[in-house]
């Protein structure tokens, strides 16, 4: 597995009638196919969860993929 | 997965390649574990992407540690892995204090999970022990709690493991979901571990909760790790 940052649209409503806002999230992945694709995966998932978690919006467009690298700045 | 837009990768491990990235582990060798088990750098090994410990009949096993390496104060914590079920079993995504000198001793038990019967009906454990160190009277706080679902076998596929440590507490998650908060201050910087334990009896001679591994088992067990990660957002800065 790899890292990848997965670009995509969120919504305030379901129908996703509003304005989209972008929005990014780091998923491991095998490529940056498989990224977008698992993130897609776990979009009708999320749905069903939003509501009752605040915060959260809704999954629109999925866009891109793009390697993420952690900082590295572990040692405390 | 799943991570909302502010968290920043601290660290990230894939298990690609061919053997543990020396730089975020080291595996533990002719150690004595915390069951039954001896630890043997032999038993860790990394192959289709993928953190492999395997525990063999005569209960020699594994673990690997950040000890040394890496060590961590607040953020997101989070593994998928695959735990093998079986009586006795006690596979384990911990972390340790990493004090130096060490006046206290603090475990976080990001998953604990201590029975195969408790596995095939998909019960996730995690613990938190907090305390002076060192003490005759072991941890003053002991907390934790448990997530289940009777049909869910956690052994059959991956599952997300996570725990989120800032400053004010801790929070629990498995799958996304959160199901245990604890509202503990811990503020020293821990190492990550993942182990691979066999129980062993009690003191009073009777089984421990989980069993005894059974000789029947199909040896050997595996502990399958997809990936790790140690995320951090705003709130998990020191305020």
């Amino acid at each position: 597995m790899k890292l990848y940052r997965v670009f995509y649209n969120t919504h305030q409503y379901r129908d996703m009638s509003d304005k989209p806002r972008r929005a990014s999230r780091l998923v491991p992945a095998l490529s940056e196919d498989d990224a977008t694709d698992r993130l897609r995966a776990v979009r009708d998932v999320e749905q069903d969860r939003c509501k009752p978690l605040f915060g959260m919006r809704y999954i629109g467009i999925v866009h891109s993929a793009v390697p993420a690298t952690p900082s590295g700045k572990a040692s405390e | 997965m799943n991570t909302p837009t502010e968290y920043v990768p601290i660290m990230f491990d894939g298990f690609d390649g061919s053997r543990l990235n020396a730089e975020l582990w080291s595996a533990a060798n002719n150690k004595r574990g915390y069951g039954q088990e001896i630890f043997q750098a032999e038993n860790v090994s990394v192959h289709d992407s993928l953190l492999d410990i395997r525990c063999n009949a005569d209960y020699s096993s594994g673990e690997i540690t950040s000890k040394g390496l890496n060590s961590y104060r607040y953020g997101w914590y989070e593994a998928s892995m695959k735990v093998p079920k079986g009586s006795g079993f006690w596979p384990a995504f911990w972390m340790l204090d990493s004090s130096t000198p060490q006046l206290t001793y603090n475990e976080f038990d990001i998953a604990e999970e201590k029975t195969g019967d408790a596995i095939g009906a998909g019960r996730h454990y995690c613990h938190i022990h907090s305390g002076p160190y060192p003490s005759v009277h072991g941890p003053a706080i002991n907390l934790g709690s448990s997530v289940g679902d009777p049909a869910r076998d956690l052994s059959l596929s991956f599952h997300r493991y996570a725990m989120d440590w800032r400053q004010d507490g801790c929070d629990f998650y498995f799958d996304g979901i959160l199901f245990y908060s604890a509202a503990v201050a811990i503020a020293t910087p821990m190492h990550t571990l993942f182990s691979f334990s066999v129980c062993k009896p009690l003191a009073s001679g009777l089984p421990p909760f989980g069993g005894l591994p059974d000789p029947l088992y199909p040896y050997p067990a595996h502990l399958l790790v997809d990936w790790v990660w140690v995320l951090k957002a705003a709130r998990h800065e020191v305020q």
